[in-house]
Protein backbone atom coordinates (compact mmCIF):
# COMPACT_ATOMS: atom_id res chain seq x y z
CA UNK A 1 0.00 0.00 0.00
CA UNK A 2 1.64 3.21 -0.69
CA UNK A 3 1.38 6.45 1.20
CA UNK A 4 -1.17 8.39 -0.85
CA UNK A 5 -4.14 5.05 -0.21
CA UNK A 6 -2.79 5.33 3.50
CA UNK A 7 -3.69 9.37 3.18
CA UNK A 8 -7.04 8.68 1.88
CA UNK A 9 -7.76 5.51 4.08
CA UNK A 10 -6.29 7.78 7.45
CA UNK A 11 -8.42 10.88 5.97
CA UNK A 12 -11.66 9.05 5.57
CA UNK A 13 -11.60 7.47 8.83
CA UNK A 14 -10.94 10.10 10.09
CA UNK A 15 -13.95 12.34 8.53
CA UNK A 16 -16.16 9.63 9.13
CA UNK A 17 -18.45 10.47 11.49
CA UNK A 18 -19.54 7.89 14.66
CA UNK A 19 -22.89 6.43 14.27
CA UNK A 20 -23.51 8.45 17.71
CA UNK A 21 -22.81 11.44 16.33
CA UNK A 22 -25.09 10.67 13.39
CA UNK A 23 -27.60 9.63 16.15
CA UNK A 24 -27.16 12.78 18.31
CA UNK A 25 -27.01 15.11 14.88
CA UNK A 26 -30.32 13.48 13.75
CA UNK A 27 -32.18 13.83 17.03
CA UNK A 28 -30.94 17.49 17.67
CA UNK A 29 -32.35 18.65 13.80
CA UNK A 30 -35.76 17.11 14.42
CA UNK A 31 -35.97 18.39 17.90
CA UNK A 32 -35.58 21.87 16.40
CA UNK A 33 -37.69 21.51 13.32
CA UNK A 34 -40.57 20.77 15.87
CA UNK A 35 -40.16 23.23 17.95
CA UNK A 36 -42.80 26.10 17.23
CA UNK A 37 -41.49 29.11 14.97
CA UNK A 38 -42.87 32.58 15.53
CA UNK A 39 -44.98 34.20 12.17
CA UNK A 40 -43.28 36.36 9.75
CA UNK A 41 -45.76 38.85 9.60
CA UNK A 42 -43.87 42.37 8.42
CA UNK A 43 -45.09 44.54 11.71
CA UNK A 44 -42.84 43.02 13.66
CA UNK A 45 -39.65 43.09 10.96
CA UNK A 46 -38.26 45.77 13.28
CA UNK A 47 -38.77 44.08 16.17
CA UNK A 48 -37.95 40.51 14.90
CA UNK A 49 -34.49 42.04 13.58
CA UNK A 50 -33.72 43.62 17.19
CA UNK A 51 -34.25 40.27 18.99
CA UNK A 52 -32.51 38.39 15.96
CA UNK A 53 -29.29 41.01 17.40
CA UNK A 54 -29.88 40.19 20.70
CA UNK A 55 -30.10 36.35 20.25
CA UNK A 56 -26.95 36.78 18.77
CA UNK A 57 -25.17 38.91 21.04
CA UNK A 58 -26.47 35.76 23.81
CA UNK A 59 -25.30 33.64 21.29
CA UNK A 60 -21.66 35.04 22.00
CA UNK A 61 -21.88 35.83 25.34
CA UNK A 62 -23.34 32.67 26.52
CA UNK A 63 -21.35 30.30 29.07
CA UNK A 64 -18.91 28.23 27.25
CA UNK A 65 -20.17 24.14 27.85
CA UNK A 66 -17.84 21.90 28.81
CA UNK A 67 -17.03 18.34 26.87
CA UNK A 68 -14.97 15.94 28.61
CA UNK A 69 -13.49 12.34 27.14
CA UNK A 70 -14.39 9.35 29.23
CA UNK A 71 -11.80 6.65 28.18
CA UNK A 72 -10.35 4.19 30.34
CA UNK A 73 -9.72 0.18 30.45
CA UNK A 74 -10.21 0.12 33.91
CA UNK A 75 -12.75 1.43 36.77
CA UNK A 76 -12.30 4.98 36.86
CA UNK A 77 -14.33 7.83 39.23
CA UNK A 78 -15.25 11.08 37.82
CA UNK A 79 -17.25 13.87 39.84
CA UNK A 80 -19.45 15.22 37.54
CA UNK A 81 -20.87 17.51 39.92
CA UNK A 82 -21.66 17.93 43.27
CA UNK A 83 -24.96 15.14 42.59
CA UNK A 84 -23.69 13.41 40.33
CA UNK A 85 -20.89 10.94 40.49
CA UNK A 86 -19.73 8.75 37.34
CA UNK A 87 -17.89 5.36 37.57
CA UNK A 88 -16.50 3.91 34.40
CA UNK A 89 -14.53 1.23 32.32
CA UNK A 90 -14.98 2.05 28.81
CA UNK A 91 -15.38 5.27 26.73
CA UNK A 92 -17.65 8.37 26.24
CA UNK A 93 -17.86 11.94 26.19
CA UNK A 94 -19.51 14.27 29.18
CA UNK A 95 -21.46 17.44 28.30
CA UNK A 96 -22.53 20.19 30.59
CA UNK A 97 -23.44 23.22 31.38
CA UNK A 98 -23.68 23.09 34.41
CA UNK A 99 -27.28 22.40 35.37
CA UNK A 100 -28.06 19.20 32.15
CA UNK A 101 -25.15 16.86 32.01
CA UNK A 102 -25.25 14.78 29.15
CA UNK A 103 -23.08 11.71 28.39
CA UNK A 104 -22.79 10.14 25.37
CA UNK A 105 -21.73 6.39 26.01
CA UNK A 106 -20.30 4.36 22.93
CA UNK A 107 -18.49 1.35 24.47
CA UNK A 108 -18.35 -0.45 28.10
CA UNK A 109 -19.63 0.14 31.30
CA UNK A 110 -20.74 3.35 33.29
CA UNK A 111 -21.89 3.34 36.58
CA UNK A 112 -24.26 6.47 37.71
CA UNK A 113 -24.92 7.77 41.02
CA UNK A 114 -27.56 11.01 41.66
CA UNK A 115 -28.37 12.54 44.50
CA UNK A 116 -32.35 12.36 44.67
CA UNK A 117 -34.64 15.25 44.86
CA UNK A 118 -31.79 17.65 43.75
CA UNK A 119 -33.34 18.58 40.68
CA UNK A 120 -30.94 17.02 38.79
CA UNK A 121 -31.68 16.56 35.13
CA UNK A 122 -29.45 14.17 33.53
CA UNK A 123 -29.69 12.01 30.74
CA UNK A 124 -27.39 9.20 29.20
CA UNK A 125 -27.58 8.48 25.54
CA UNK A 126 -25.95 5.46 23.73
CA UNK A 127 -26.85 4.83 19.80
CA UNK A 128 -29.86 2.23 20.96
CA UNK A 129 -30.70 3.70 23.89
CA UNK A 130 -31.92 7.16 26.12
CA UNK A 131 -32.23 7.27 29.56
CA UNK A 132 -33.63 10.09 31.77
CA UNK A 133 -32.73 10.32 35.26
CA UNK A 134 -34.04 11.98 37.89
CA UNK A 135 -32.63 10.86 41.16
CA UNK A 136 -31.19 6.98 41.38
CA UNK A 137 -28.04 4.79 40.98
CA UNK A 138 -27.81 2.47 37.97
CA UNK A 139 -25.75 1.07 35.02
CA UNK A 140 -25.58 1.14 31.25
CA UNK A 141 -23.02 -1.30 29.57
CA UNK A 142 -22.80 -1.16 25.92
CA UNK A 143 -21.28 -3.78 24.40
CA UNK A 144 -21.96 -5.77 20.64
CA UNK A 145 -25.11 -7.35 22.04
CA UNK A 146 -26.76 -3.77 22.41
CA UNK A 147 -27.03 -1.49 25.89
CA UNK A 148 -28.42 -2.88 28.84
CA UNK A 149 -29.68 -0.85 31.32
CA UNK A 150 -29.42 -2.10 35.42
CA UNK A 151 -31.40 -0.18 38.12
CA UNK A 152 -30.35 -0.49 41.70
CA UNK A 153 -32.47 2.36 43.24
CA UNK A 154 -34.95 5.05 42.32
CA UNK A 155 -36.67 4.98 38.86
CA UNK A 156 -35.16 5.88 35.29
CA UNK A 157 -36.87 6.15 31.96
CA UNK A 158 -35.47 3.72 29.31
CA UNK A 159 -36.44 4.72 25.57
CA UNK A 160 -34.70 1.94 22.94
CA UNK A 161 -34.07 3.47 19.30
CA UNK A 162 -36.36 0.54 18.17
CA UNK A 163 -39.39 2.15 19.81
CA UNK A 164 -39.51 0.37 22.97
CA UNK A 165 -39.66 2.38 26.09
CA UNK A 166 -40.27 1.68 29.99
CA UNK A 167 -39.99 2.85 33.22
CA UNK A 168 -37.26 0.64 35.73
CA UNK A 169 -37.35 0.55 39.22
CA UNK A 170 -34.93 -1.20 41.49
CA UNK A 171 -33.71 -4.57 40.58
CA UNK A 172 -35.28 -4.37 36.88
CA UNK A 173 -33.12 -4.21 33.76
CA UNK A 174 -34.00 -3.09 30.15
CA UNK A 175 -31.48 -4.43 27.02
CA UNK A 176 -31.95 -2.26 23.86
CA UNK A 177 -31.34 -3.90 20.81
CA UNK A 178 -28.87 -2.91 17.66
CA UNK A 179 -30.65 -0.21 15.71
CA UNK A 180 -28.63 -1.14 12.51
CA UNK A 181 -28.11 -4.12 10.16
CA UNK A 182 -24.37 -4.18 11.13
CA UNK A 183 -25.94 -3.97 14.54
CA UNK A 184 -27.38 -7.14 14.68
CA UNK A 185 -24.38 -8.54 13.00
CA UNK A 186 -22.18 -7.53 15.60
CA UNK A 187 -25.01 -9.13 18.06
CA UNK A 188 -25.96 -12.47 16.64
CA UNK A 189 -21.83 -13.09 16.15
CA UNK A 190 -21.15 -12.20 20.08
CA UNK A 191 -24.09 -14.40 20.87
CA UNK A 192 -22.51 -17.05 19.00
CA UNK A 193 -19.22 -16.32 20.44
CA UNK A 194 -20.62 -16.40 23.98
CA UNK A 195 -22.04 -19.96 23.48
CA UNK A 196 -25.99 -18.77 23.17
CA UNK A 197 -28.51 -21.03 21.78
CA UNK A 198 -28.40 -21.10 17.51
CA UNK A 199 -31.90 -20.14 18.10
CA UNK A 200 -30.94 -17.17 19.67
CA UNK A 201 -28.18 -16.45 17.05
CA UNK A 202 -31.11 -16.87 14.41
CA UNK A 203 -33.40 -14.23 15.96
CA UNK A 204 -30.64 -11.75 15.54
CA UNK A 205 -29.73 -12.51 12.19
CA UNK A 206 -33.52 -12.38 10.94
CA UNK A 207 -33.79 -9.26 12.81
CA UNK A 208 -30.62 -7.68 11.13
CA UNK A 209 -31.99 -8.53 7.88
CA UNK A 210 -35.04 -6.89 8.69
CA UNK A 211 -33.30 -3.78 8.50
CA UNK A 212 -31.08 -1.69 5.98
CA UNK A 213 -28.40 -2.98 5.58
CA UNK A 214 -25.20 -2.48 3.03
CA UNK A 215 -24.85 -5.86 0.29
CA UNK A 216 -21.53 -7.09 2.64
CA UNK A 217 -23.90 -6.95 5.87
CA UNK A 218 -26.36 -8.47 4.14
CA UNK A 219 -24.33 -10.71 2.89
CA UNK A 220 -22.61 -12.16 6.17
CA UNK A 221 -26.03 -12.36 7.87
CA UNK A 222 -27.40 -14.08 5.35
CA UNK A 223 -24.50 -16.82 5.34
CA UNK A 224 -24.28 -16.88 9.04
CA UNK A 225 -28.24 -17.78 8.55
CA UNK A 226 -27.61 -20.51 6.31
CA UNK A 227 -25.20 -21.83 8.92
CA UNK A 228 -27.39 -21.22 11.54
CA UNK A 229 -30.36 -23.07 10.25
CA UNK A 230 -28.20 -26.08 9.22
CA UNK A 231 -26.84 -26.26 12.68
CA UNK A 232 -30.91 -25.98 14.11
CA UNK A 233 -31.75 -29.01 12.03
CA UNK A 234 -33.93 -27.01 9.48
CA UNK A 235 -32.36 -28.44 6.06
CA UNK A 236 -34.86 -27.67 4.18
CA UNK A 237 -35.20 -23.61 5.31
CA UNK A 238 -30.93 -23.76 5.47
CA UNK A 239 -31.76 -24.92 1.36
CA UNK A 240 -33.88 -22.75 -0.06
CA UNK A 241 -31.75 -19.94 1.91
CA UNK A 242 -28.54 -21.16 0.35
CA UNK A 243 -30.29 -21.73 -3.25
CA UNK A 244 -31.45 -17.98 -3.42
CA UNK A 245 -28.19 -16.95 -1.74
CA UNK A 246 -26.15 -18.60 -4.86
CA UNK A 247 -28.29 -17.31 -7.40
CA UNK A 248 -27.37 -13.55 -6.37
CA UNK A 249 -23.93 -12.37 -7.50
CA UNK A 250 -22.89 -12.02 -3.81
CA UNK A 251 -18.93 -13.33 -3.77
CA UNK A 252 -18.53 -12.55 -0.39
CA UNK A 253 -18.25 -16.27 1.63
CA UNK A 254 -19.41 -17.71 -1.44
CA UNK A 255 -17.19 -20.91 -1.08
CA UNK A 256 -18.30 -21.28 2.39
CA UNK A 257 -22.08 -20.88 1.14
CA UNK A 258 -21.22 -23.46 -1.47
CA UNK A 259 -19.74 -26.18 1.09
CA UNK A 260 -22.75 -25.47 3.37
CA UNK A 261 -25.44 -26.04 0.58
CA UNK A 262 -23.20 -29.34 -0.70
CA UNK A 263 -23.64 -30.69 3.24
CA UNK A 264 -27.09 -29.89 3.23
CA UNK A 265 -27.80 -31.13 0.03
CA UNK A 266 -26.23 -34.33 1.30
CA UNK A 267 -27.70 -34.61 4.37
CA UNK A 268 -31.12 -34.44 2.52
CA UNK A 269 -30.15 -36.98 0.34
CA UNK A 270 -30.70 -34.82 -2.70
CA UNK A 271 -27.78 -36.45 -5.26
CA UNK A 272 -28.31 -34.38 -8.20
CA UNK A 273 -28.17 -31.06 -6.38
CA UNK A 274 -25.29 -31.80 -4.57
CA UNK A 275 -23.29 -33.02 -7.74
CA UNK A 276 -24.30 -29.72 -9.00
CA UNK A 277 -22.65 -28.12 -5.93
CA UNK A 278 -19.64 -30.30 -5.96
CA UNK A 279 -16.42 -27.96 -6.14
CA UNK A 280 -13.67 -30.41 -5.27
CA UNK A 281 -12.73 -33.95 -5.81
CA UNK A 282 -13.87 -35.41 -2.61
CA UNK A 283 -17.23 -33.61 -2.63
CA UNK A 284 -17.71 -35.27 -6.41
CA UNK A 285 -16.59 -38.67 -5.25
CA UNK A 286 -19.34 -38.17 -2.29
CA UNK A 287 -21.81 -36.93 -4.64
CA UNK A 288 -21.19 -39.42 -7.06
CA UNK A 289 -21.35 -42.34 -4.31
CA UNK A 290 -24.74 -40.73 -3.16
CA UNK A 291 -26.47 -41.05 -7.10
CA UNK A 292 -25.37 -44.52 -7.25
CA UNK B 1 -12.44 4.47 -9.81
CA UNK B 2 -15.39 5.88 -10.07
CA UNK B 3 -17.97 5.38 -7.65
CA UNK B 4 -20.32 7.15 -5.64
CA UNK B 5 -18.94 4.96 -2.60
CA UNK B 6 -20.28 7.11 0.05
CA UNK B 7 -23.75 8.56 -1.19
CA UNK B 8 -26.73 7.70 -0.05
CA UNK B 9 -29.55 6.82 -2.98
CA UNK B 10 -31.45 10.17 -4.03
CA UNK B 11 -34.71 10.25 -2.25
CA UNK B 12 -37.69 9.89 -3.81
CA UNK B 13 -39.62 13.38 -4.78
CA UNK B 14 -42.81 11.21 -2.80
CA UNK B 15 -40.28 11.14 -0.17
CA UNK B 16 -39.22 15.09 -0.38
CA UNK B 17 -42.74 16.37 -0.40
CA UNK B 18 -43.47 13.98 2.27
CA UNK B 19 -40.33 15.53 4.67
CA UNK B 20 -41.39 18.60 3.44
CA UNK B 21 -44.75 18.01 4.45
CA UNK B 22 -43.69 17.41 7.96
CA UNK B 23 -43.85 13.56 8.10
CA UNK B 24 -41.84 12.44 10.99
CA UNK B 25 -41.40 8.74 9.34
CA UNK B 26 -40.37 10.64 5.78
CA UNK B 27 -37.74 13.12 7.95
CA UNK B 28 -36.52 10.26 9.62
CA UNK B 29 -35.63 8.48 6.44
CA UNK B 30 -33.52 11.63 5.03
CA UNK B 31 -31.63 11.95 8.43
CA UNK B 32 -31.14 8.26 7.99
CA UNK B 33 -29.32 8.80 4.80
CA UNK B 34 -28.02 12.30 5.02
CA UNK B 35 -26.88 13.35 8.61
CA UNK B 36 -23.50 11.37 8.13
CA UNK B 37 -23.35 12.62 4.45
CA UNK B 38 -23.67 16.22 5.72
CA UNK B 39 -21.65 15.69 8.76
CA UNK B 40 -18.95 13.95 6.69
CA UNK B 41 -18.59 17.08 4.17
CA UNK B 42 -19.16 19.63 7.49
CA UNK B 43 -16.41 17.74 9.04
CA UNK B 44 -13.35 17.22 6.14
CA UNK B 45 -14.95 20.61 4.39
CA UNK B 46 -15.29 23.39 7.71
CA UNK B 47 -11.59 24.13 9.10
CA UNK B 48 -10.42 24.16 11.81
CA UNK B 49 -12.41 26.60 13.75
CA UNK B 50 -16.21 25.34 13.01
CA UNK B 51 -17.36 22.58 15.04
CA UNK B 52 -18.94 20.06 12.60
CA UNK B 53 -21.99 19.25 14.24
CA UNK B 54 -23.25 22.83 14.68
CA UNK B 55 -22.87 23.22 11.25
CA UNK B 56 -24.19 20.17 10.19
CA UNK B 57 -27.56 20.29 12.67
CA UNK B 58 -27.51 24.03 10.44
CA UNK B 59 -27.73 22.47 7.22
CA UNK B 60 -29.95 20.18 8.00
CA UNK B 61 -32.78 22.20 9.38
CA UNK B 62 -31.92 24.76 6.93
CA UNK B 63 -32.53 21.90 4.21
CA UNK B 64 -35.79 20.70 6.16
CA UNK B 65 -37.30 24.13 6.02
CA UNK B 66 -36.53 24.68 2.16
CA UNK B 67 -37.51 21.73 0.60
CA UNK B 68 -40.49 23.20 -0.38
CA UNK B 69 -38.24 25.34 -2.74
CA UNK B 70 -36.58 22.46 -4.64
CA UNK B 71 -37.20 22.62 -7.66
CA UNK B 72 -35.64 18.73 -9.17
CA UNK B 73 -35.45 15.88 -6.81
CA UNK B 74 -32.94 14.82 -9.04
CA UNK B 75 -30.55 17.59 -8.12
CA UNK B 76 -31.05 16.82 -4.48
CA UNK B 77 -27.28 16.17 -3.51
CA UNK B 78 -26.08 18.93 -5.32
CA UNK B 79 -28.84 20.98 -3.48
CA UNK B 80 -27.47 19.34 -0.16
CA UNK B 81 -24.43 20.38 -0.96
CA UNK B 82 -25.28 24.43 -2.33
CA UNK B 83 -26.69 24.74 1.60
CA UNK B 84 -23.63 23.05 3.32
CA UNK B 85 -21.21 25.49 1.60
CA UNK B 86 -23.58 28.91 2.77
CA UNK B 87 -24.07 27.45 6.09
CA UNK B 88 -20.47 26.59 6.22
CA UNK B 89 -19.07 29.73 5.28
CA UNK B 90 -21.97 31.31 7.53
CA UNK B 91 -20.04 29.71 10.67
CA UNK B 92 -16.80 30.18 9.34
CA UNK B 93 -17.77 33.80 9.76
CA UNK B 94 -19.24 34.30 13.07
CA UNK B 95 -16.13 32.19 14.66
CA UNK B 96 -13.96 34.46 12.90
CA UNK B 97 -16.36 37.51 14.46
CA UNK B 98 -16.25 35.60 17.85
CA UNK B 99 -12.24 35.13 17.38
CA UNK B 100 -12.65 39.35 18.14
CA UNK B 101 -14.54 39.07 21.20
CA UNK B 102 -12.44 39.76 24.42
CA UNK B 103 -12.78 37.40 27.01
CA UNK B 104 -14.67 35.13 25.05
CA UNK B 105 -13.54 31.33 24.82
CA UNK B 106 -13.66 30.04 21.28
CA UNK B 107 -15.87 26.70 21.13
CA UNK B 108 -13.33 23.42 21.19
CA UNK B 109 -13.29 22.43 17.12
CA UNK B 110 -13.59 18.99 18.08
CA UNK B 111 -16.34 18.72 20.24
CA UNK B 112 -18.83 17.16 17.70
CA UNK B 113 -16.33 14.23 17.58
CA UNK B 114 -16.02 11.07 20.03
CA UNK B 115 -13.26 11.20 22.05
CA UNK B 116 -11.00 8.31 19.68
CA UNK B 117 -10.89 11.18 17.89
CA UNK B 118 -9.73 13.02 20.56
CA UNK B 119 -7.27 10.92 21.59
CA UNK B 120 -5.46 11.39 17.79
CA UNK B 121 -4.70 7.70 17.11
CA UNK B 122 -4.26 8.12 14.14
CA UNK B 123 -1.56 10.59 12.83
CA UNK B 124 -1.69 10.38 9.63
CA UNK B 125 -5.17 11.43 9.17
CA UNK B 126 -4.32 14.49 11.28
CA UNK B 127 -2.04 15.51 9.13
CA UNK B 128 -4.09 15.33 6.23
CA UNK B 129 -6.97 16.87 7.49
CA UNK B 130 -3.88 19.96 8.51
CA UNK B 131 -2.95 19.99 4.90
CA UNK B 132 -6.45 19.76 3.46
CA UNK B 133 -6.96 23.21 5.88
CA UNK B 134 -4.66 24.90 4.60
CA UNK B 135 -6.20 24.85 0.81
CA UNK B 136 -8.42 27.38 -0.64
CA UNK B 137 -11.96 26.28 -0.12
CA UNK B 138 -12.48 25.56 -4.31
CA UNK B 139 -8.83 22.88 -4.53
CA UNK B 140 -10.50 21.02 -0.40
CA UNK B 141 -13.74 20.66 -2.08
CA UNK B 142 -12.52 18.93 -4.91
CA UNK B 143 -10.54 17.05 -3.42
CA UNK B 144 -12.44 15.76 -0.76
CA UNK B 145 -15.82 15.18 -3.70
CA UNK B 146 -13.14 13.41 -6.29
CA UNK B 147 -10.36 11.78 -4.12
CA UNK B 148 -11.67 10.91 -0.62
CA UNK B 149 -15.46 10.40 -1.76
CA UNK B 150 -14.73 8.89 -4.87
CA UNK B 151 -17.10 10.85 -7.34
CA UNK B 152 -16.20 10.59 -11.28
CA UNK B 153 -15.29 14.33 -12.36
CA UNK B 154 -18.41 14.76 -13.94
CA UNK B 155 -20.43 14.23 -10.66
CA UNK B 156 -18.09 16.41 -8.34
CA UNK B 157 -18.79 19.39 -11.16
CA UNK B 158 -22.37 18.98 -11.02
CA UNK B 159 -22.22 19.48 -7.28
CA UNK B 160 -20.49 22.40 -7.18
CA UNK B 161 -22.05 23.72 -10.89
CA UNK B 162 -18.99 24.28 -12.82
CA UNK B 163 -18.23 22.77 -16.24
CA UNK B 164 -16.76 19.08 -16.16
CA UNK B 165 -13.44 20.91 -18.01
CA UNK B 166 -13.25 23.20 -14.62
CA UNK B 167 -13.95 20.46 -12.63
CA UNK B 168 -10.86 18.54 -13.85
CA UNK B 169 -8.35 21.52 -14.23
CA UNK B 170 -9.09 22.09 -10.82
CA UNK B 171 -8.51 18.72 -9.52
CA UNK B 172 -5.31 19.00 -11.17
CA UNK B 173 -4.36 22.16 -9.58
CA UNK B 174 -5.82 20.63 -5.97
CA UNK B 175 -3.65 17.92 -6.34
CA UNK B 176 -0.77 19.23 -7.32
CA UNK B 177 -0.90 21.86 -4.47
CA UNK B 178 -1.58 19.25 -1.87
CA UNK B 179 1.34 17.03 -2.92
CA UNK B 180 3.75 19.98 -2.19
CA UNK B 181 2.00 20.24 0.97
CA UNK B 182 2.37 17.10 1.52
CA UNK B 183 5.94 16.85 0.67
CA UNK B 184 6.56 20.24 2.91
CA UNK B 185 4.89 18.28 5.47
CA UNK B 186 6.61 15.23 5.28
CA UNK B 187 3.55 12.69 4.73
CA UNK B 188 4.63 11.54 0.82
CA UNK B 189 7.89 12.51 0.93
CA UNK B 190 8.63 9.18 -1.06
CA UNK B 191 6.44 9.03 -3.16
CA UNK B 192 5.43 9.96 -6.74
CA UNK B 193 1.49 10.93 -8.13
CA UNK B 194 0.57 14.15 -7.12
CA UNK B 195 -2.23 13.72 -4.22
CA UNK B 196 -4.62 11.52 -2.20
CA UNK B 197 -6.12 10.05 -5.39
CA UNK B 198 -3.20 9.98 -7.17
CA UNK B 199 -3.58 7.57 -10.23
CA UNK B 200 -7.33 8.41 -11.87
Amino acid sequence: MNNYEDAKSAARERFEPSELAVARLSRRAAATLDRPRPSRRPMYAGFAALSVAAAALLFALRPTVTVSALAADTATTMQVSDDVALSYAGRGEVTTDGAHPRVSWELGTLDVEVTPNRGVDLVIETPEATVRVIGTGFTVARDALGSAVDVRHGIVAVRCGDGREGQLTAGQSMTCLPVRAAGMLARAKALAAGGAADADVLVALDAGLRLDASPPVRAELSARRIRTLSALGRDEEAAAAASAWLAGDETIRRAEVEDLAFAVAMRRADCATATRLAKTEAQAATAAACER
Amino acid sequence: MHCLRVTPPLPTPALLDAAGSGDADARQQLFRDWAPVVLRWCKSLGGPKVDAEDAAHDVLVTALTRLPTLREAARFDAWMFGITRRVLTGHRRTAWVRGWIPGFTPDVPDSAEGPNARIERNQTGARVQAILERLPEDHREILVLCDLEERSDEAAAALLGVAVGTAKSRLRRARERFQILAERSGLAADNAPAALGGGR
